[in-house]
């Protein structure tokens, strides 16, 4: 026995950096083969067959997975091209740590890692993102300075892909981007800038070009019933008075029911269904209503606003009892009934994926591993106890601050939006923690 | 501009071929093959062994892809693998390449069929048996005794290759022979057993009794064509498809593909009677170069072919895969014959010549 693990471990050690690199790669097929979808990848792939991008997702990823569909129908070319991308990236990010045997081991380690793979292997614009974001990062890293330019336009997309991406993106390019090593610190910093700047031009702009219907995203409702539901009790006249003008479809216990609401989740039940309590606004005046209550009552109430969104922040975080939806996503179609038809997909789980998908579900619930909260703790404390390099300080700063730009947005809580967090904490402890060791070897 | 390398040419045909008919197409045999796969109850109405080699699969990847994926690839690695021994590597990656993708091939190899499946462990058997560590070897006569069971009659297709590639060493080459024919023989017991014990129904698929007219049908040569050459559906019926998990639609890449494939499908390339024609000029122009592999694979694929006349009943264009695969492969391999005859390599010099040799006329 012991000859066999010795003879099994002289084989592992003989296998290349492009082996091992392969061999993750083949398990990551394995688990989400030919990748996951949600009721938004979906609409994301019709909106990609019919050409027509709506901004309500990013457009570029319904672009680029038009594109992907012509070559082969479907979600597989999108599957593994994020899969592709974030190994390629995690290879070379590691390597400014590990000799590249052990930088491929690693990458595949974080792709495989249970918390990041269950949102890598669905086709969700969170996967994409932060597949271009570890692309990008790794192509900035690299010596060439066309590598390094490549590096940029993959982060450009990465913000292309999300609509709070940028906000991932800019401590990456701080940080991280050098155009020339040995410059100083003025002209870094301009050049940063500059880059900056093309960023926000570019994202925006791509955007606003592959739009071609527009749908009006905004946190009003959500605020609006959240500040009702935390604030003090008032009276019915009282909110009467301030909702004057909007599309209100209730005219009394509009305290009682924005808490039903809020107690229920789902942002789109303020406006849908039995327990709704506005219709879409219709007319200018109708909206420019909306914008005064919204205004009158955040402003009149920002304890209210505060309260309310930090207990969906905490939801986020995973703080609360209870876990954030989604933990584990496997899939095929949300909607298998009428979503076949929809995009003439389905496919089944193999044995393989189904035992996997049960072993990462019982990690989700019975660790902590699946907790948002604890790579938020572990990247204020590791990070102020190891952080000495910028490439670790632009990871935890990009995951930190992506996952506070949902503070304000007001969206319902999902695993999938902590993902860049756990991804970005995960690889930034792990070459803080490998560079200290090496330091301390030497 | 830089050449390309051979891993880089075959990962590109790798690539044309699986955009070509990802994830596969899947006709009434494959349906029934994969329904008994899934609920591991097998009819004999298909081949079995296929079924269970299906539900194997199905453990890591769930549809035809996984099935898809093997049988192209393992065509083309094989291919290359063997072309490798008389061609350069370029050429070789180039020819597996174009092997793999020949509309009649490419027909076949995009149907999750046995005799797609056959033609593929078939070669990895000739691969196998032919390495030189004793693994490879064991592997190979694994993939050789699964070719066997796939198809009724395989065995006839595994005699040529075993009489070249059985890994034992026999002073004679009829002792050579004999022992192949004991190890077919044994391989065809086996694959009879084998598909006998995996049937759990009593349903076998019948023979018709017409068989010239059946063979005929099968070659083309019957004025009246009953197979179809080519068959580009994902799966039988949306309805189908909807049951077993298994709808897909074809991509504008695929379409534009299966366009040109269904186009050839018009032509002679799609006459198996062209391939028997050429493999008999090649089996008799072979013989007399002596060339061991090409001839092997050549007699292989007639065996295979003339097989088919005891047991084809229902004639289609998939049954003569392996006629068309070891025409064009035997071709490949004997193309450096065709263009030059190998010199007789030089004697060695005599180390203690009995004279000295004649100084040459100017120095005299």
């Amino acid at each position: 026995m012991g000859q066999l693990f010795e003879r099994v471990k002289v084989w592992v050690a003989a296998r290349s950096p492009r082996q091992i690199l392969l061999f993750g790669f083949a398990l990551f097929v394995l688990y989400g083969f030919p990748g996951y979808m949600s009721n938004d990848s979906v609409n994301q792939l019709l909106e990609a067959r019919a050409l027509t991008f709506s901004d309500g997702h990013p457009p570029f990823m319904a672009a680029e997975w038009s594109l992907l569909d012509r070559i082969i129908a479907g979600p597989v070319l999108m599957f593994l091209l994020q899969g592709g991308l974030f190994l390629v990236g995690a290879r070379m990010i590691f390597e400014r740590a590990f000799c590249p045997r052990g930088a491929a081991w690693a990458a595949i380690g974080t792709l495989l890692f249970p918390p990041i793979l269950s949102v890598m292997a669905v086709i969700w614009k969170d996967a994409q993102m932060a597949a271009y974001l570890v692309a990008g990062t790794g192509y900035l890293l690299q010596p060439r300075l066309r590598a390094r330019i490549f590096g940029l336009v993959l982060l450009i997309i990465a913000a292309l892909v999300r609509h709070n991406g940028l906000v991932a993106v800019f401590p990456i390019i701080l940080l991280v981007f050098e155009l020339r090593s040995g410059m100083r610190l003025a002209r870094r910093l301009a050049v940063v800038g500059g880059a900056a700047v093309v960023l926000v031009g570019l994202t925006f702009g791509v955007s606003r070009v592959l739009t071609t219907s527009h749908v009006q995203l905004t946190p009003m409702w959500s605020d609006i019933v959240g500040v009702i539901a935390f604030g003090d009790t008032r009276s019915d006249d009282d909110l009467r008075e301030v909702l004057r003008g909007t599309p209100l479809v209730i005219d009394h216990g509009f305290q009682p029911q924005a808490r039903i609401l809020y107690a229920l989740r789902g942002a789109y039940r303020i406006t849908q269904g039995d327990e709704r309590m506005f219709r879409l606004a219709e007319t200018p005046e109708e909206s420019a209503a909306l914008s005064r209550a919204w205004k009158d009552l955040v402003l009149g109430d920002p304890g209210a606003y505060l309260a309310y969104h930090w207990n969906d922040f905490q939801d986020l975080l995973g703080m609360n009892p209870e876990h954030p939806p989604g933990i584990m996503w496997n899939w095929f179609l949300e909607d298998s009934g009428n979503q076949v038809d929809m995009i003439d997909h389905d496919a089944t789980w193999s044995r393989f994926q189904w035992r996997v998908s049960v072993v990462v579900y019982w990690i989700g619930v019975h660790t902590p591993l699946f907790s948002p909260w604890f790579y938020a703790l572990l990247a204020v404390v590791v990070g102020l106890a190891l952080c000495r390099a910028r490439l670790p300080a632009a990871l935890l700063l990009s995951g930190v601050l992506y996952e506070f730009s949902f503070f304000p947005a007001g969206a319902n809580p999902d695993y999938r939006y902590s993902h860049w967090l756990i991804t970005s904490v995960s690889i930034a402890v792990v070459l803080m923690v490998k560079q200290r060791l090496t330091r301390r070897r030497e | 501009m830089k050449r390309w390398t051979p891993n880089t040419i075959l990962l590109t045909a790798w690539l044309v071929f699986v955009c070509a008919a990802y994830p596969g197409y899947v006709d009434e045999y494959g349906v029934n093959m994969l329904a008994d796969a899934r609920s591991a109850w097998y009819s004999g109405a298909q081949s079995p062994t296929m079924t269970s080699l299906w539900s194997v699969m199905e453990w890591f990847i769930a549809g035809p892809s996984g099935m898809f994926l093997l049988q192209g690839t393992a065509l083309l690695l094989c291919a290359y693998h063997l072309m490798r021994g008389a061609l350069s590597d370029r050429a070789s990656a180039y020819l597996a390449g174009a092997l793999l993708l020949l509309p009649p091939v490419l027909a076949t190899s995009s149907i999750i069929c046995p005799d797609a499946q056959f033609v593929a462990f078939l070669l990895l058997g000739l691969v196998g048996l032919r390495a030189k560590n004793r693994p490879a070897q064991i592997a190979g006569g694994i993939a050789l005794l699964v070719a066997g069971c796939v198809r009724p009659l395989g065995a006839a297709a595994a005699f040529p290759l075993l009489a070249i590639a059985l890994p034992i060493r026999l002073s004679t080459r009829w002792r050579q022979i004999g022992a192949a024919l004991i190890a077919t023989v044994t391989l065809a017991f086996i694959s009879v057993g084998v598909n006998k014990a995996l049937v759990d129904g009593d349903e076998h698929s019948k023979v018709r009794t017409d068989r010239g007219m059946a063979f005929a049908q099968t070659l083309g040569t019957s004025p009246v064509r009953t197979w179809r050459p080519t068959y580009t559906r994902f799966v039988i019926s949306k309805d189908v498809g909807k049951q077993l998990h298994v709808v897909a639609k074809h991509s504008r890449v695929q379409s534009a593909i299966e366009k040109i494939v269904r186009a050839s499908g018009k032509t002679p390339l799609f006459y198996p009677l062209v391939y028997f024609i050429l493999e008999v000029a090649l089996f008799g122009f072979l013989a007399i170069r002596r060339d061991p592999l090409p001839f092997a694979i050549a007699a292989s694929g007639m065996a295979h072919e003339l097989a088919l006349y005891w047991v084809d009943g229902a004639p289609r264009f998939e049954h003569s895969n392996w006629l068309i695969i070891s025409t064009l492969l035997a071709a490949a391999l004997s193309w450096r014959r065709f263009r030059r005859p190998e010199p007789s390599p030089a004697a060695p010099p005599d180390p203690l010549p009995l004279a000295e040799s004649p100084a040459p006329a100017s120095a005299a």
